[in-house]
């Protein structure tokens, strides 16, 4: 009897390791931001220590500022530093994109798409983080680009 | 081929411990770390009455008295849940604690200390349902209230402000706050609840219904702490700086600990019940 419990120990933590594995998703959600960024037209550039993405065109002075956040809420910290008066923010979270954060609007997507997953419809499991870019107002060319080509899923 | 009573509900408590903290790992950013470093980040970002919970539970299990073997039925049912919380999700590991709380309810007639471990497992399913993203619909909705309330507090306090949906507008201060399901005065609400029965364990004394108006009453007041605290955050850009950098967190984690400890410390002032004893019911 023992036996058998330490067997379900060990398949528990194995089971676990495993799954730990699988759901990782997309382990460095920023270098793919970049990735996307580049794949744009943009240089980037990452300050020492910094998770916010600095992405320059050569028609604009001032760059565009991008970085990956959780649609919880849990580092919203790092909005006040994107968001400035000067700047037009847009919010990039299952290929779509809006201007205002919509945390109703962006759960229940989640929520949505994390369904058609566990059945089997969508092949790739979403990810819960919508990467958020402003753009100087002074460059309005800069809207021009397909910003929702930066989506994390 | 037979199995101590003590023995199986450590084992029991290893399972579904093992698929809880297994659940949270698995929720948390992956980023680079190892998964060591990534486990102990886990353990430590998910807040001490967790851990103290799963102790509180370990310890009250390791004194069961050892003199009694486990029956058929508990083995078979402990087995079941070990099964269960194989399952690859975070709600497997919820119901694995409320299936194990069910089984210690069972033998609560002959100690109270097993209904305190249900309790805790009770308390700890609870909150992993809680925080599950089957729920976030519901913290979305909590955040518009919060908002509504924030907007209404700060023209308590004078200034003009219009809640729209989540967003709250400071049209004195020309500045805004986005209350997200993380930020919500709802999301605190089942970790207080382990706080609470953890609090009330550790002081040696068995939850009972007559410390629900002081649960009712932490919940309250954890409510009313993020509240004020929303407030603070939208009353202008140079506070919302301060409260929402190191030493705002600090200082309103400070004051939820505070509060945490404080209900169950008033509910325990008298008539401490002692964990050894067998249960009221059964004496009266």
């Amino acid at each position: 009897m023992r036996a058998w419990f330490v067997a379900l120990v060990l398949l528990t933590v194995a089971a676990q390791a495993v799954s730990i594995h699988r759901d990782q998703g997309d382990v460095d959600p920023l270098r793919t931001l970049v990735a996307r960024l580049e794949a744009l037209g943009l240089q980037t550039q990452i300050s020492r220590g910094s998770d916010i993405v600095q992405a320059r065109e050569s028609r604009c002075d001032e760059p565009v500022l991008a970085s990956v956040l959780s649609i919880y809420g849990s580092d919203d910290g790092k909005l006040s530093d994107l968001l400035t008066p000067d700047r037009r923010a847009s919010f990039v979270f299952l290929g779509g994109a809006g201007a205002r954060p919509a945390p109703a609007a962006l759960v229940a997507r989640y929520a949505w798409q994390t369904i058609l997953f566990t059945i089997g419809i969508r092949r790739d499991k979403p990810s819960s983080r919508m990467a958020v870019v402003t753009l100087p107002t002074a460059c309005n060319d800069l809207a021009n680009h397909d910003w929702s080509a930066l989506s994390p899923s | 081929m037979w199995i101590g009573r003590r023995e199986l509900r450590l084992w029991g408590l290893l399972l579904v411990g093992i698929a809880f903290w297994g659940s949270i790992v698995r929720s948390g950013t992956p980023g680079e770390a190892t998964i060591v470093a990534r486990v102990v980040e886990s353990i430590i970002g998910n807040g001490a009455f967790d851990v103290l919970a799963w102790l509180t539970a370990f310890a009250l299990a390791a004194r069961t008295p050892d003199e009694t073997h486990a029956t058929l039925r508990e083995i078979i049912w402990t087995s079941v849940l070990g099964l269960a919380v194989l399952a690859p999700a975070r709600l497997a590991a919820a119901v694995g604690a409320a299936g194990l709380a069910a089984m210690f309810l069972a033998d609560s007639r002959r100690r109270a200390a097993d209904r305190g471990i249900a309790l805790v497992l009770l308390a700890l399913a609870c909150e992993t349902f809680w925080l599950s993203a089957l729920l976030q619909p519901l913290h979305v909705a909590a955040a518009s209230v919060d908002a509504q309330i924030c907007a209404a507090m700060l023209d308590l306090l004078g200034a003009t402000a219009q809640a729209h949906g989540n967003i709250v507008d400071n049209d004195s201060a020309g500045f805004g706050i986005v209350i997200w399901p993380y930020c919500t005065a709802t999301l605190q609400l089942a970790s207080v609840g382990v706080a609470f029965v953890v609090m009330l364990l550790c002081r040696g004394r068995t939850p009972r219904s007559a410390d629900l108006p002081w649960l009712a009453g932490a919940f309250a007041a954890s409510i009313a702490l993020t509240e004020v605290r929303l407030t603070l955050l939208a009353g202008s850009a140079d506070r919302y700086e301060w409260w929402h950098g190191a030493s705002g967190v600090s200082a309103y984690s400070m004051a939820a600990l505070g509060l945490a400890i404080l209900f169950p410390l008033l509910a325990t002032r008298e008539g401490r019940a002692r964990l050894d004893e067998p249960h009221a019911r059964t004496t009266a």
